[in-house]
This record gives structure tokens, sequence and C-alpha cells, in this order.
């Protein structure tokens, strides 16, 4: 009897053993086709990188990436001229103008985590999309650390300079499910560093951007303004990020024109 | 005062016992990655990283056809009689100097009275994000030279591309830390600044925004952090009235 048991847990321990050799060997996988993946990305020559990128579009679903060879469409002209007949007071030049800062806001929450700003200029939809879900978890696993490491840098990266190249509007369309969106696309241009060493780590990252507003809305000029101090008690804000008043913990308003971040894709380039 | 050895023991077995739980627990945090793996194949196929990002992405866009150019600028002037191309660039480069000041103070303030709203509110988070970790500016640069090497016109705007030739040093530090530097000697290298205003936008009588006066009242500017001229109360910096920074574009460096 005890012989049986004391087989039973030798066959309990080697099982459990076995398991964790097994997950270990899941584990090497897993880093071996990470490193793969950084080493094919990043350290590959550019015909190797294309095959790459084409693999990853033709399998990725278009609600998360979009794939394209460059070149916009002939339609936006039309439906931008369109937009300015509802809207005579609609400025482009305003309108990329706050879309730089949600790229800016993006960048912050991403490297600089710090994601107030973002949250601000977005709509609800935007943090149940998978670059919105991202952001969160980059958000607690800081609160996590901060709460383990409160003497650890709140960002294991810096920005030291977000640039942008000439934005294209890629589309526009009205009225469709209760809002107008406009989609532009830009490749963000993020100068950073990183620890360990606060090595140099630059990236671009071309992305469209979908912004949105209700349908049959209209430009009000004044919105532009950015308030410092709070519209229902007059207290100041402190900084650019505020989100609330701090005195009333009214929410601050965004300063986006009506247009908020709706979601935004990754662009895979493919036919270098 | 060094610790008895009878101390020393026990923190060494709790030392090792700590690095056995890490060990053990090592594999499961790798498995934790499996949800991510789509998501990182993704980011990576769309971003390009390193010294790639800098020749892709980081490099001057090259300049645009000359004619094409000059005929823009033929149209502006012909809509707008009081532009003054020489005057514009040295509007310029005073602006570079009032954004160069904010970057050495880190105080984002400063660059307000020239900067269009969402480029300022991009460059507040950025110094916000240095101060956050004691980056610092420092180095001094001048313009040698100012050209114009694109213009553009649409129904809506125009926009001008003017490449700036700059000789000097400059560096970003964290603490004693280089991040980044071109210092030791004089360097010369080039910047891009893009100005941008509404096609119907005319050059003010004063010079405008470029020249530090209110396009609308004429007075010495002085924005409000919201972007509105102390005296008049006009936005001044959306670009319906005037030339505002619209974007900044820098080799890498």
């Amino acid at each position: 009897m005890v012989i049986r048991v004391l087989q039973d847990i030798r066959l309990g321990i080697g099982l459990a053993f076995l398991a964790y050799v097994v997950v270990w060997i899941l584990a090497f996988v897993i880093m071996a086709l990470l490193a793969a993946i950084l080493l094919i990305s990043r350290k590959s020559p550019d015909a190797v990188r294309d095959v790459f990128r084409q693999l990853v579009a033709s399998s990725s679903s278009r609600k998360l990436v979009h794939v394209t060879d460059r070149g916009g469409s002939p339609k936006v002209a039309a439906a931008l001229r369109n937009l300015r007949t509802f809207d005579p007071v609609f400025d482009m030049t305003a309108f990329l103008d706050s879309a730089r800062v949600a790229v800016g806001a993006y960048a912050m929450a991403q490297i600089g985590k710090d994601d107030r700003l973002l949250r601000r200029i977005t709509t609800p939809g935007f943090w149940q999309t998978i670059n919105g879900k991202m952001i969160n978890q980059l958000m607690i696993n800081r609160d996590q650390q901060a709460k383990k490491h409160p003497d650890w840098p709140k960002s294991s990266s810096v920005i030291l300079d977000v640039s942008w190249r000439q934005p294209v509007v890629q589309d526009v369309t009205l009225g469709q499910h209760g809002v107008d969106r406009i989609t532009v696309r830009l490749a963000s241009v993020f100068i950073g560093a990183t620890m360990p060493g606060w090595g140099r780590a630059d990236s671009a990252t071309e992305l469209d951007w979908d912004f949105v507003r209700p349908a049959g809305s209209t430009t009000d000029p004044g919105a532009v303004l950015q308030r410092r101090t709070c519209a229902k008690c007059g207290g100041p804000y402190h900084s650019e990020m505020d989100t609330v008043c701090a005195y009333c913990h009214t929410p601050r308003a965004d300063a986006q024109a009506g247009w908020r971040l709706d979601r935004n894709y990754l662009v895979v380039q493919t036919g270098h | 005062m060094a610790e008895p050895a009878a101390e020393q023991a026990p923190r060494q077995q709790m030392g090792c016992l700590a690095g056995l739980w890490l060990m053990s627990r090592l594999p499961f945090m790798f498995l934790k990655a499996v949800p991510y793996f789509g998501a990182v194949l993704r980011h990576e196929a769309a971003t390009t990283t390193g010294e790639r990002a800098q020749i892709s992405f980081e490099e001057l866009t090259p300049p645009a056809d000359r004619a094409a150019s000059a005929a823009v600028l033929a149209e502006v002037r012909s809509h707008d009689t009081g532009f003054d191309l020489a005057a514009t660039a040295r509007g310029l480069v005073r602006a570079r100097q009032i954004v160069g000041q904010a970057r050495l103070t880190g105080d984002a303030s400063a660059a307000r009275q020239v900067l269009s709203d969402g480029l300022w509110q991009v460059l507040v988070m950025i110094l916000d994000n240095h101060a956050a970790h004691n980056i610092r500016r420092k180095g001094t640069s001048t313009v040698v030279e100012a050209k114009v090497v694109d213009a553009t016109r649409d129904p809506l705007a125009e926009q001008l591309r003017l490449r700036l030739q700059c000789r000097g040093q400059r560096s970003d530090a964290m603490g004693e830390q280089l991040l980044r530097r071109q210092d030791g000697v004089q360097h010369t290298w080039h910047e891009d600044w893009i100005i941008r205003r509404s096609a119907t936008a005319t050059t003010p009588e004063n010079g405008g925004v470029l020249s530090g006066r209110c396009p609308q009242c004429g007075a010495a500017l002085e924005v409000g952090p919201d972007g509105s001229c102390g005296y008049c109360k006009a936005l001044v910096l959306t670009g319906g009235q005037d030339w505002v920074v619209w974007s900044i574009e820098e080799q890498p460096w």
C-alpha cells in the first residue's frame, strides 16, 4: 500500500517535471520566434523584409492593418468639397493641426506612458480597438510597476522629438452610421532613447488615423481654443495634460473642433 | 561596518531562493507574451526602426521641382502683393531662434507666439517628457542660408517649405549622460521649416506673426496660451490670417 502511494507520488512528480520541461520548451520556441521576427523585421535586407510585410499583410484583418503600395484616392477631393458645402468654416489646416495633436498624444501614451491627453481627444470606441486596448494594458503595467518599484523611472523610454511627414487625407465619409469620418495617413517619426543605457531608438510608423464627429456637425472656430481655465468654476489648469479641473473635478473640454480620434490602423507598405 | 557572517548566510539563502523562484517562473512569463504575438508581428511589419528609420523617414524630403515652386510663389505674389519672400525668411529665422530658446530653457510658452496650435501642443508634451526625465538641450546655432525648396497652394491653403542651413553645436543630455550630440566643433546641418496659411490670407502691413506682430490689430504679439492675441483676442495661430510655423523637420542627428 505504502509502496503504491510512493509510486503514485513519484509518477506525479515525474509528470509535473515533464510538464514543466514542456513549458520551458514552449518558452524557448516563443523566444526563438520573437527573436526571428525582430531579426527579419529590423536586420534583414529590404527584399526579405518586404516578403515578411506581405505575409503579415495578407494574414491580417482589414480591421487591424491597412495595406498600401502608396497613392491616395481621387474621390477624396470631391468629398472634401462636399464637406465644405455643409460646413463652410471647415478648415483643413486647423483639422490637420489637431490631427497632429492626436499623433503626439498617442506617442506620449505609447512611449512616455502618459495617456491623459489621449483620453481627452478619443471616442469611447477607440478604447475598444486593439490599439486602444494595448494602450490600456500599457497603463495597467505602468501602474503595477510603479507600485512594485516606486523608485524606478515611470517609463523606460523617452521621446527626444516627434516629427511627422506630409499628411494625406485618405478618405472622407459623411453621415455614415451617424458620423462624419476623415481618415488621414501619415508617418510619425519618434526620435527616442530607451533603457538600459538610454541608447537611441528611432522608429517610424505609418498609420491611418480616423477622426469622427456627429453627422451634420459644423465647425465652431472658437472650439480650437485650448481653454486654460475651467469653464465651470474658473479654476486654472496647471498643465496641458490636465483632464479635469483640480478644483471642481469637471472634465476638461477637448480642443479638436469636435473631431475625435476613433481608431487608428497600422499601414503596411508593400512593393518597395 | 562589516556584517557578521552569521547574518550574511540567511540573506544569501534568501537570495538563492528568490533566484530559484524567479527561474521557475521564467517560462510562464514568456508564455504570457503569446496573446501579444499578433500585435508584435503587425507592429514590426508596419514600423521602421533604427538606421532604416533615419534613412527612410528622417532624411529631409527632396526639393520639389524648381519651376513648379516658382509658379506657386508667383501665384502667392499675385493674390498677395505685400508678400516678400526675403522678409518671410527673416521672420522664420527669428521664429527658429524663439523655438530654440524654448528648447534650451525647457519652457514651451516662449514658442507659443510662432507655432501653430497643434505643433505647439506637441512641443509642450515633448518638453514635459524631457523635464520628467531631466533631459536638457544645450548648444547654440545660427542660420547661414534659407531657401524655399517647395511651395504648394490649393483652394484651402498655401504652404512653403524653407530649408535652413544651420551651423553650430547642440546636444541632448539626461543629467550627465549624452543622448545625442553634434558638438566639439562647428557642425553644419539642414532643417526644413514649413509655414502655412489660409489660401485667402495676405501679408499684414506690419509683417505679421513671423515679425512678432498681431496680424489683426498690429500690436506687438503677446500670445496667450490659448493662441489668441493679448490685446484684440483674435486667434492668430490657426493659420487663418497669417503664416504660422506648421512643421519642423530635422536631419537625423
